[in-house]
């Protein structure tokens, strides 16, 4: 199966890894907040990382997207892994579901394939991806229903060593 | 005319009303600590009081069991403090945003419904606050302190017939908040 091509979904099969903050991580309890998940004032749609574009493993695909990464991992932020299926039909199918009290406005959560290319400050990362639809953080109830829907799907949680 | 009533061999007759949980030294007046000292209620790690020697007791027991249940409310709402501390630095550092409002409704809630778990404690962008009980089969109560005594909660509460999960998100008053937690059996999460 050739990979997938820029603005291509995800492999179902595969995951999907996302930095959370430390803002959304309670440092007492390590609970991790639906907001965490949700797409951020000037952004397009939360980034992620989509961990099967490099090989296994786990330590190494980790290896491969710090080294990538145009952010700073903050002390108590986390990395958090999602299968690419599940997690969109689990929203899907709860939003769904939710109908009756909420009026969705969401269509749909995806997972596509958005490599950034190489710059003058930053390695390109081929496993740069964006879970497209997901609402904005203050998007009212539904928005933080599928901030907390996603919360449902965390396969692992990775403590990050901060730079 | 004297009334004539029978009298009703039961202990009901004899039962104090329920008030606000007494403190140690209410208890012991209550008690009548004249006689003997009170001790200090045992409590496991689960705020469960454990006593042999009020089980025979039941008023005994229960009033050592609401001091011990306020202790741990007082405890918890310390934990909950230091955390609202730690947040409203961190925000004041940021320059971010953080809303007294948000924090009174917080404090009200806990307060009125007697929470013995601690949640875990979001400061959102917007400056409101987030609190988080859930569970490892996935229930919860999520409510953001929006101000102005109103909550956005969003709650997941499993259901035995059929085998569910319920889940529902909108906005409310803090007390209406309060009785849906109630409602939807997930009230528990709240209690350590």
């Amino acid at each position: 199966m050739p990979p997938p091509a820029k603005g291509d979904r995800l492999p179902p099969a595969d995951h999907a890894l996302r930095y959370i903050r430390k803002k959304d991580v309670d440092k007492d309890t390590n609970a991790v907040n639906g907001s965490g998940f949700l797409t951020r004032p000037g952004e397009d749609a939360p980034s992620s990382n989509w961990l099967e574009c490099f090989p296994a493993p786990l330590a190494n695909q980790l290896a491969e997207i710090r080294v990538r990464k145009r952010f700073r991992y903050e002390k108590r932020g986390k990395l958090v892994r999602l299968n690419v299926l599940q997690t969109e039909q689990h929203i899907r199918d709860n939003l769904r579901a939710a109908a009756g009290h909420l009026t969705p406005t969401i269509t749909e959560v995806q997972f596509v394939h958005d490599p950034l290319e190489a710059d003058d400050n930053y390695l390109a990362d081929p496993s740069h991806a964006l879970a497209n639809g997901t609402p904005e953080i203050g998007g009212g109830p539904e928005a933080e229903l599928i901030g907390d829907l996603f919360l449902d799907c965390i396969l692992e949680t990775v403590d990050v060593t901060p730079d | 005319m004297p009334l004539d009533l029978p009298i009703i061999q039961t202990s009901a007759a004899f039962t104090l009303a329920i008030f606000e949980p007494a403190d140690q030294a209410t208890l012991a007046i209550l008690i009548g600590a004249g006689s003997r000292p009170l001790p200090p209620p045992s409590v496991h790690n689960s705020g469960t009081t454990m006593l042999d020697e009020v089980s025979v007791d039941p008023l005994r027991k229960y009033l050592l069991e609401a001091a011990a249940q306020r202790r741990l409310q007082r405890k918890i709402q310390v934990q909950i403090e230091d955390r609202l501390r730690e947040l409203h630095v961190d925000a004041q550092i940021a320059g971010e945003a953080f809303s007294e409002a948000s924090v009174g409704d917080l404090r009200e809630f806990i307060q009125s419904t007697g929470v013995t778990k601690r949640p875990a404690i979001f400061l959102l962008d917007n400056g409101n606050i987030r609190a988080l009980w859930r569970d490892a089969s996935g229930q919860q109560v999520g409510l953001q302190f929006l101000g102005g005594r109103r909550v956005q909660f969003v709650i997941f509460s499993r259901r035995e017939s059929p085998r569910m999960m319920m889940r529902v998100a909108g906005i409310d008053s803090i007390v209406e908040t309060r009785l849906r937690v109630v409602h939807d059996r997930v009230d528990h999460l709240l209690r350590g």
